[in-house]
């Protein structure tokens, strides 16, 4: 599919594991600046159809338009953080893998781990590392963001800085929600059912 | 077609090689017994050829994703590892006969050994794997990386060995490689040779043929699927609803 | 190479602070090696059953010690963060040049321990270490490439072994000539013999490397 700068869209993308079909037939065309909420219930297929969106599974069938690694970010509960590296470590690291600023600093903040900078992941709370997770996801500015369920573990103050971040992400470029949060869907405009 | 006369081929210079071919000359121990080369070296020989035409496929497939690549690439290793398996029990019958013991630690004995458990995992490799897709691509990279090791056992191992020194079989193998034997024996090994390799593409094009088919018709469990789960419809499409129209709602 | 060095400070770095990935292929190397001096109890074994032991227990460490490399970040569950992070090339190198330096502290601690136990005394030096180093690079690129293969299986702690293994035993057998070699100077063909074995495990070494670099792509991304 050509992928048309100002829209991210797919087409009859669907995933077998094994003998079973998850979903067949997903199809959508976001334009820049939008946010699709991908809901639906346990066992849908949500995370999936965000994992192939981000090109860590091939889907059995379909095409999307596909964004280069680099110009990704992706916050999910199975994508895991390294336990004996620390929350400024995990900032310098991938900021060296991605050749861009950590602004490790500004990110720490903005994400509020302050004062945890030092500690490893393994001594993290779920959602101190869903935070975590999120900072690394826009250090490097991504075209488009993908979430799956980034609201389930976070406090009150956490789901202020969520709704921040995902103001600029459609400020920048695309977003994909996956969530079982009623009230998170007031960030999209667009509402994709799984099964 | 021609198969079918290939099993009539294979008969007559089966029974030709038994019956014609003379004693060998100068062995102490059972000459007779020098026939096994017939049934021995053609397997040995033809055994990479398959491993290379599995790297190639494995190649092939790694670059078109077609489930055809992946069934030539793993029906190849198939029929390479059964000519090795041949290779090494007529090779260890014959060493019985002649040296009185089934290991000689030769080093072209141990060639086709090791080429045999190196393709030995390749099915051990192929076999943890549920996902197909994944399967062909694991078993692919396998094939290539193996074959690394092929040239290696066959032309550099033998001659760096210090073990080639402790063995009697390095003779024989002399004699074949070394382009010694007489022209009686020359004839009937390049006929049994050729023989062998036609059997042989035989087997391997029946597999693939059979693999292709299993993929195309077979696949019962996906089939059964379909049915068993009627709320994913094979037609039916996944649209997403529009929640607002006007985008600066959104941001109010 | 800003990247390889990255991620190879990352690996050093978390293998340090854990320590148990670094600790227990030593202590398994440890463990093999005394197992396998009991050999030499009764008398001195010769210098090619001695070698063939040495390789046995630097083959058997690095099977346990190095697929883990891979598979350790299927098991934490890190290897997506890593797909996204980075292309393939400098995570290949990356591992691969982890598994160099932890199969060279593995033959630093096994190879005295070796000589001590099995009372032989190695009469030419050189041969005896550069074989070490290009034996230990060989293994290293083998079950570096291996091991990401086995990573994506179910099974892949249960197998890791046996993919590895037939790929190491062509390594070992050249091993076994180089470092008999040096267990006996005074016979110049077995020397030469040797150095000719310390060859074949340099292109090994080198081929297992750029084979595995070009498939890696492949086999990281299926």
């Amino acid at each position: 599919m050509g992928c048309r700068e100002n829209f991210f869209a797919a087409k009859n993308v669907g995933k077998r594991f094994g003998s079973q079909w998850v979903f067949r037939g997903v199809e959508f065309e976001i334009p820049q600046g939008e946010c699709l909420a991908v809901t639906g219930p346990n066992g849908s297929g949500k995370s999936t159809l965000l994992r192939i969106l981000a090109r860590l599974e091939q889907p059995t069938e379909g095409t999307f338009s596909a964004f280069d690694r680099p110009r990704m970010g992706c916050v999910a509960p199975d994508l895991n953080l390294y336990p004996p590296l620390t929350v400024y470590e995990h900032f310098l690291f991938a900021a060296r893998l991605r050749s861009v600023q950590a602004n490790a600093q500004k990110l720490i903040e903005m994400v509020g781990l302050k004062g945890a900078e030092t500690l490893p992941a393994s001594a993290l709370s779920t959602g101190m590392k869903t935070r975590l997770k999120l900072g690394l996801a826009v250090q490097h500015e991504p075209a488009l963001l993908i979430l799956d369920e980034p609201g389930s573990s976070l406090d009150a103050q956490g789901k202020a800085m969520l709704a921040e971040i995902v103001a600029e992400q459609k400020r920048r470029g695309f977003l994909i929600l996956a969530t079982n949060d009623h009230s998170e869907l007031r960030f999209a405009e667009q509402e994709l059912r799984l099964g | 077609m021609i198969y079918r006369w290939l099993l009539v081929v294979l008969s007559i210079a089966a029974t030709a090689a038994y019956a014609f071919a003379p004693n060998a000359r100068g062995w102490s121990t059972a000459p007779e017994t020098a026939r096994i080369l017939f049934f021995h070296v053609p397997p040995a020989m033809l055994c990479s050829l398959f491993y290379l035409w599995a790297a190639i496929q494995g190649g092939v497939h790694l670059v078109k994703r077609s489930p055809e690549s992946d069934h030539k690439s793993s029906a190849a290793v198939e029929i390479g590892t059964l000519l090795c398996a041949l290779a090494t029990v007529t090779g260890s019958m014959f060493a019985y006969i002649q040296w009185g013991r089934f290991w000689d630690w030769d080093p072209r004995q141990l060639d086709i050994f090791l080429q045999l458990m190196v393709y030995a995992a390749y099915f051990a490799l192929r076999s943890s794997f549920t996902d197909p897709q994944r399967r062909a691509v694991i078993g692919a990279a396998y094939a290539i990386f193996a074959f690394v090791t092929v040239p290696f056992l066959i032309w550099i191992m033998p001659r760096l060995v210090a073990l080639s020194k402790f063995s009697q079989h390095a003779q024989a193998n002399n004699v074949v490689i070394g382009n010694q034997l007489d022209a009686t024996y020359r004839i009937y090994l390049y006929s049994t040779a050729f023989v062998v390799l036609l059997v042989a593409c035989w087997a391997y094009e029946l597999r693939t043929r059979q693999l292709d088919l299993e993929q195309q018709t077979g696949d019962p469990i996906a089939n059964r699927v379909s049915d068993s789960h009627p709320a994913v419809s094979n037609s039916g499409v996944v649209r997403p609803i529009r929640l607002r129209s006007d985008r600066s709602e959104a941001d109010s | 190479m800003d990247r390889f060095n990255a991620l190879l400070k990352k690996e050093l770095a978390s293998e340090l602070r854990t320590r148990s990935g670094i600790y227990s292929t030593l202590l398994f190397a440890v463990l093999t090696t005394t197992a396998v001096g009991f050999t030499s109890i009764e008398r001195a074994p010769s210098p090619l059953v001695a070698s063939a032991l040495l390789w046995l227990v630097l083959g058997f460490a690095s099977v346990t010690g190095l697929a883990r490399a891979f598979i350790v970040e299927e098991d934490q569950r890190t290897s997506d963060l890593l797909r996204l992070l980075s292309p393939p090339g400098p995570v290949f190198w990356a591992k691969l040049s982890y598994n160099f330096l932890l199969v060279l502290a593995v033959a630093a601690v096994v190879v005295p321990l070796h000589l001590i136990f099995e009372s032989v005394h190695p009469e030419n030096w050189p041969l005896l270490i550069v074989g070490t180093i290009s034996g230990c690079g060989a293994l290293a690129s083998g079950v570096t490439f291996c091991g990401s293969l086995v990573a994506k299986s179910s099974a892949r702690g249960a197998i890791a072994g046996v993919i590895c293994l037939p790929v190491l035993l062509p390594i070992i057998i050249s091993g076994m000539g180089a470092i008999s070699g040096s267990f006996e100077s005074s016979n110049s063909d077995v020397v030469i013999g040797a150095w000719k074995s310390v060859a074949a495990l340099a292109g090994l070494s080198l081929v297992f490397a750029g084979i595995g670099r070009q498939l890696f792509p492949f086999v990281w991304e299926s």
